[in-house]
């Protein structure tokens, strides 16, 4: 079911069960949290149905109408109301998770430690994944929970008082983040409205400045807090590897932050699944094989290559002192106050200059493993094709 | 009822469209990854027959988990298969930008051996699945298991024949009658009465989609086999020829179609006049649901009500209101969603092409006055809307005058603590 874009999904059933294994309750205490969670899950879902079947309902009177200029004044009330809806579900939703907290401590008050640490939990789950925290752009590492990573890997590593104390200190950090980007997303109503100030003001002939930096900041926020937060999963992970003994999980907890920075270039990318899907065909001759195993060894060697450069350029990028600035240029050029231009910071330009080379060299690999396979291309080599969407 | 001649190339265009435009579970089947018969219905067959305990169910289980190991491979595989045609389609766009005044023509970029050879295995799995069945069943035990396996089939392929439909204005034709008198919610007379002609109709349905899978897929290969590669091929003497193919596998395409349409046209009017005036009028209702689901959809008065309904915090008194406000609602809306389809009909028919003609030209007019910054109130008054948009209003302040009704049974304390899904609906009319 489609979903609301900063509405909350239900509670998950694994992050509760931690916190039931975690909390030790009582048979009691488990049946009332139980109850509590399974009222929890309803109540969101029965709230995602009706918002989704709202949205259908409304859409449904404006979708043979909309060009109609005799509809204008219906069709333009018909998405206020959808609008309107969809901004109260965001806030509905995110007051039926806090309330299932607060419950929660009313009905275990001798649980208030396990509780804020599933509290914790469930902000992480909920947010750290790709596409709710960061959609694309170079704060791809932003959505990478350090604390879940090291419980799928680690195992006896976790009583480690110093590992322990990484994590401990990490989940705060993280949380303190993640609840102010919690914040500014139940707002978002609030840059429209300094944005008709602004307008107000320009059209008055009065001096905007001050609105337009408090605008600027408001646009540039969720990404500075991307920035930190991708900082504090580098920095948690680093220290984890520099604790580790064996090589394997060291190298592991030592280059997640990176991949998770250049998701673009471990996602499957055309080259990568030609290849694999070429050296997986049952006719190929050994001499075919050998070669394709040649170009898949060149575009790995290719990839590591770049790598270190290309991070740099990410982190530059994500932290660029022109963010400010950048934004402050977008504010203007809404209020019409300065030509539309240069979108992206010169730090910004060179990365993705840098992954256009890339890409332009995996698609040379392309074409020559084509060949071997006897094909023809359906488009000539052609920087950027392998890229995935990306920029601000 | 009319012929329904569905597009060009419709449900292939629909499934080739639709991994990438929908969530998995919106997909047809064929697209699914998940056995025909679900784990869950093999166990409601079990228990049916009363063979949970069996050691035929246990094979039967393990078969049955064999299958969705063959399904994962399959999920993964295609996944891949994906990606890669993902990936070469968005090379083929970056490599042929559009230019103004030159025709772009996409090739294809699915490998048909490999889906070919996807949809074979996939059969080949499910008749190793039916035939493991078959020779664990009691003979007596066969009609049973072919119930359950004609519809599935059935509700597969209507769902997926619905993907093709166009226009729905036209109205869905592919009607499921098991899933109408399912929803009609008939009382046990008409139910008893409606039984025998189900299963007449369940045999004649499964014959005529039996008919249409068994050459589907062949005539599917022979549309996309006989496509054309660029406008020169279309013109050249190589090219008819092709388009002479294909069209006589879309005219073959059509015709499995329309019988599958005509065993709904056979049967409808048989339940019809076999049921009591009360069965008939909601085993219509239900039709026009299935056959117009972009007009009946759930509205928030009926989300308000039925949530209301299982709240179990709503004062008696309340409850008594409400049901009456709700009588009123139902009975209003019935008309204005009538006039509704009335008016798309209308709209869409043959003979009011001059008018929707002169409807688009004027829209473009509008749009091209906007991008070019010129004032469109010379335009305006002379503009003619779809017939839609007199019933849609009167639908949408129906439902807000309802809503203001049903908000008012309640104190504004009260309404907060209403169910948040209640609250949102009746919020529509309580701006805040």
């Amino acid at each position: 079911m489609a979903q609301v874009y900063g509405a909350e999904t239900a509670i998950s059933w694994a992050v509760f069960s931690d916190f039931i294994e975690a909390a030790d309750l009582t048979s009691t205490e488990g049946g009332i949290a139980r109850h509590l969670y399974e009222e929890h899950v309803a109540a969101l879902r029965a709230g995602e149905e009706t918002a989704t079947r709202l949205r259908h309902w409304l859409y449904s009177h404006t979708s043979s109408i909309s060009q109609s200029i005799v509809a204008r004044e219906f069709v333009s009330q018909v998405h206020a109301e959808l609008s309107a809806t969809e901004g109260r579900w965001r806030e509905s939703s995110r007051k039926l998770v806090s309330d299932f907290f607060a419950d929660l401590r009313a009905a275990l008050p001798e649980q208030p430690e396990a509780i804020d640490r599933f509290e914790r939990a469930d902000r992480r789950q909920r947010l750290m994944v790709p596409g709710r925290l960061s959609r694309d752009g170079p704060y791809t590492g932003a959505a990478f929970d350090v604390i879940a990573f090291a419980r799928q890997h680690l195992d006896q590593e976790l009583n480690d008082p110093e590992i322990r104390e990484t994590l401990d200190r990490y989940e705060l950090e993280v949380d303190g983040l993640l609840r102010r980007f919690e914040e500014r997303n139940t707002t978002p109503s609030r840059r429209r409205e300094l944005m008709t100030e602004a307008q107000a003001r320009v059209q008055a002939g009065e001096d905007a400045t001050r609105l337009i930096r408090e605008i600027a900041d408001y646009m540039g926020e969720p990404g500075y807090l991307m920035v930190l937060l991708f900082r504090a999963n580098e920095a948690a992970s680093l220290r984890i590897a520099s604790l580790l003994e064996d090589e394997e999980l060291r190298e592991r907890f030592r280059l997640e932050p990176r991949k998770r920075l250049l998701a673009w270039m471990y996602e499957s990318v055309a080259t990568d699944a030609y290849l694999e899907r070429a050296l997986r065909s049952n006719t190929l001759t050994e001499s075919q094989r050998a070669s394709l195993e040649g170009l898949r060894a060149e575009a790995e060697r290719l990839k590591a290559s770049r790598e270190p450069q290309l991070e740099l350029l990410h982190k530059k990028a994500m932290t660029d002192d022109a963010y400010e600035e950048y934004y402050i240029r977008a504010v203007r050029q809404g209020l019409g106050l300065e030509e539309g231009g240069q979108r992206l910071n010169d730090t910004s330009i060179e990365l993705y200059a840098g992954r256009d080379e890339l890409v332009a060299k995996m698609n040379d690999i392309l074409a020559r493993a084509r060949q071997i396979m006897g094909e023809e291309s359906p488009a000539n080599s052609n920087p950027g094709s392998q890229q995935p969407g990306g920029g601000r | 009822m009319t012929r329904f001649a569905p597009p060009l190339l419709g449900l292939l265009i629909a499934l080739i469209a639709a991994p990438f435009a929908l969530g998995q579970s919106e997909l047809p089947w064929r697209l699914r990854d998940e056995p025909r018969i679900t784990r869950a219905e093999l166990e409601e067959f079990l228990e049916e027959q009363e063979l949970e305990a069996s050691d035929a169910a246990i094979i039967l289980r393990s078969a049955h988990e064999d299958l969705l190991a063959e399904y994962a491979d399959l999920a993964r595989e295609r996944a891949a298969e994906r990606a890669h045609v993902q990936q070469l389609q968005n090379e083929w766009y970056a490599a042929n930008p559009p230019q103004p005044g030159i025709p772009r023509m996409q090739p294809r970029f699915s490998d048909p051996v490999f889906d070919q050879a996807l949809r074979d295995r996939r059969a080949r799995i499910e008749r190793d699945f039916d035939e493991t069945v078959l020779a664990l069943l009691p003979e007596s035990q066969f009609p049973a298991w072919q119930r359950i396996v004609n519809a599935r089939k059935r509700t597969h392929t209507l769902e997926e024949l619905r993907m093709t439909v166009p226009d729905p204005s036209v109205g869905n034709p592919y009607l499921d009658l098991f899933q109408i008198v399912e929803d009609a919610n008939l009382a046990s007379e008409d139910s008893a009465i409606a039984a025998p002609l189900l299963d007449q109709y369940g045999a004649a349905m499964a014959a005529a989609i039996d008919d249409l899978l068994a050459r589907e897929d062949a005539l599917n290969t022979v549309i996309v086999q006989n496509q054309f590669a660029d406008l020169a091929e279309a013109q050249s003497p190589e090219g008819k020829a092709k388009n002479q193919r294909r069209q006589a596998a879309v005219i073959e395409l059509i015709a499995l179609r329309n019988a599958i349409v005509a065993v709904n046209d056979r049967f409808r009017p048989q339940i019809e006049s076999a049921l009591s005036p009360a069965g008939l009028r909601k085993f219509q209702r239900a039709i026009k649901q299935q056959m117009f689901p972009s007009i009946y959809l759930a509205d928030p008065v009926e989300l308000a009500v039925d949530g209301l309904r299982e709240w179990s915090g709503l004062p008696t008194n309340l409850r008594s209101e409400m049901e009456v406000i709700w009588e009123d609602y139902e009975a209003q809306r019935e008309a204005i969603l009538d006039r509704l389809i009335d008016a798309h009909q209308r709209w869409e028919a043959p003979g009011n092409a001059d008018v929707r003609r002169e409807y688009d030209q004027k829209i473009s007019e509008i749009m091209r006055a906007r991008q070019e910054g010129r004032p469109i109130d010379d335009i305006e008054p002379e503009e003619t809307p779809p017939f839609t948009f007199e019933p849609l209003q009167q639908r949408h302040e129906l439902a807000m005058t309802t809503l203001r009704r049903l908000s008012g049974l309640f104190s504004a304390d009260q309404r907060a603590t209403l169910p948040a899904h209640v609250r949102l609906c009746l919020d529509l009319v309580n701006p805040s």
